[in-house]
């Protein structure tokens, strides 16, 4: 190898990995890395995993319960903020924005919504509006809107310019340039994003119930501070049975209408 | 369009309609209590955005952005070590050189079923509450993601200069070293830098189920309803997130 490389990719190489290596052994003792502890840990792990082979099954009812609810959260929030996405993404591309500053303003507010955590939002939500669904969903409203706006908008920017032009010489407006030559073209991947976003937010409502925003993270965070971990494991088979199930549903409508 | 076109559009439709009905019960979604929510929604984020401008700089600004640095740390460590573990998967899952692609392709998809919080859940059990338990759920998932973008990247190589090299007389090492891992390489510090990306997020947030980093004092603050610090907390870590991905996308789009 010694006789492949120049001095100067080697010395290059070496700074980099020497970086990469301080930058791990330091975070590794703000971490408190503990390999001892790990080790300790698995026969609790093994415990922990063992509790799924006798899951509470009495507990079944309370958690479909709120398992439909997290769905409904995630099925209202998605389209709400589907809707919204949609129409504000045209304003956040530079092909269809009406004029510079509107297109810049747009993308400020889209990539500032972007950073906050969603727990941050559902937290807010639930200190304003109290606890239940109704917080959960407006958190996921503002989260999935920071996803969407931004792939669709990048979509719209991607657009082919020949239909376009070809609309546009024969004398249409604005309005009728978006809907005959940017808006077929985009239509596949926007129903492929509302998908994929979906998916994202059955997840993420799991994690708003643990700020009592409604769902089943609301029983689990419960369950952990009692620290009644059968039930606890119980709610993370049933969860992890239905993110598969739904997964699978939303591949398949994908297959199927594009 | 025929009779029965006609008929499923139909079905379909009252099928959607119905969905939503239930959906929008069973949320009880209700704007008079929206309404009734927004004077207290003002104040709650004039304390967040505005008032707590007033703390930056100070010694509790200063704590939090210590405790940032370590939800850094936790992200970078975890996605460092998933990264290292996925190169193995990453061939074991590409088919074009491992038999049993199919297989570990459906061990990877399994790994990303699991959020991150419950693995975190999880994690905390086993290690007790702390930072590690949350860098142990992170590179946990990251494995999940990363070996799927890794396979991919090594299926899409081109295979000719791992023949000149069979050609020439190379063994298997050779090959490895010399005709895939230089193709593969920038593909894959590519995606674990992008997934680094993901992991601060990620890391921010598994401090609510106890796993350590910034979410811990979060979580103490926003059930104390100290909005001011909450509302420091969410400027350190909108800020960290705004430099991180501006920091990735440069580095990304100098290693491809």
């Amino acid at each position: 190898m010694a006789r492949v490389l120049s001095t100067k990719t080697k010395v290059k190489i070496i700074t980099i990995s020497g970086l990469l290596t301080a930058l791990l052994i330091l975070s590794g003792i703000l971490i408190e890395f503990d390999p001892l502890a790990f080790i300790k840990g698995i026969p609790r792990g093994i415990e922990f995993f063992a509790s799924f082979l006798k899951p509470d099954l009495t507990y079944f009812k309370p958690i479909l319960a709120k398992l439909i609810e997290t769905l409904q959260i995630a099925l209202v929030g998605t389209t709400i903020a589907a809707v919204i996405s949609v129409i504000y993404s045209f304003f956040a591309s530079h092909v269809t924005a009406p004029s510079r500053p509107i297109y810049f303003v747009a993308r400020t507010i889209m990539n500032v919504l972007r950073t906050i955590p969603d727990i941050v939002l559902a937290a807010v939500f639930v200190a304003i509006f109290g606890i239940g669904a109704l917080p959960g969903v407006l958190a996921l409203i503002f989260f999935s809107f920071g996803i969407m706006t931004k792939l669709m908008s990048e979509d719209i920017d991607a657009v082919d310019r020949g239909p376009l032009e070809a609309v546009k010489s024969v004398g249409a407006t604005r309005t009728q340039v978006i809907a005959f030559a940017v808006i077929p073209q985009v239509v596949p991947n926007f129903i492929s994003y509302i998908l994929y976003t979906f998916e994202v937010n059955v997840r993420v409502s799991i994690v708003l119930g643990l700020v009592g925003a409604g769902g089943i993270g609301q029983i689990l965070m419960e369950n952990i501070r009692l620290f009644q971990y059968d039930k606890v494991s119980m709610i993370i088979l049933v969860t992890f049975i239905a993110v598969i199930i739904i997964d699978g549903f939303s591949e398949y409508i994908r297959k199927r209408i594009l | 369009m025929n009779g029965w076109n006609k008929t499923r559009w139909l079905i379909i439709t009252l099928l959607v309609v119905a969905v939503y009905w239930w959906a929008v019960m069973g949320i009880d979604f209700n704007l008079h209590r929206i309404i009734a929510g927004l004077p207290k929604g003002k104040v709650i984020l004039e304390r967040i955005f505005v008032k707590s401008l007033r703390y930056i700089g100070g010694p509790f600004f200063w704590e939090m952005v210590m405790e940032m640095l370590k939800t850094l740390a936790m992200a970078y460590f975890g996605t460092f070590i998933a990264s290292v573990l996925t190169v193995p998967f990453a061939f074991l899952a590409a088919v074009n050189f491992s038999p049993y692609a199919r297989f570990f392709k459906m061990f990877l998809n399994f790994i990303r079923t699991f959020p991150e919080i419950l693995l975190a859940i999880i994690f905390v059990s086993m290690v007790g509450p702390g930072p590690f338990a949350g860098v142990l759920a992170i590179g946990f998932h990251s494995v999940g993601m990363l070996g799927k973008l890794y396979a991919e990247a090594v299926e899409n190589i081109d295979m000719k200069p791992i023949e000149a090299i069979t050609a020439a007389g190379g063994n298997f090492w050779q090959k490895l070293i010399f005709g895939v891992l230089p193709q593969v390489f920038p593909y894959f510090a590519s995606y674990s830098i992008y997934r680094f990306e993901i992991a601060v997020r990620s890391a921010s947030t598994v401090g609510l189920v106890g796993a350590g980093g910034i979410g811990v004092p979060l979580l103490l603050k926003v059930q104390g309803r100290n909005w001011e610090q909450v509302g420091v907390i969410i400027i350190v870590i909108i800020i960290t997130v705004v430099i991180v991905d501006y920091l990735s996308a440069y580095i990304r789009k100098r290693i491809v």
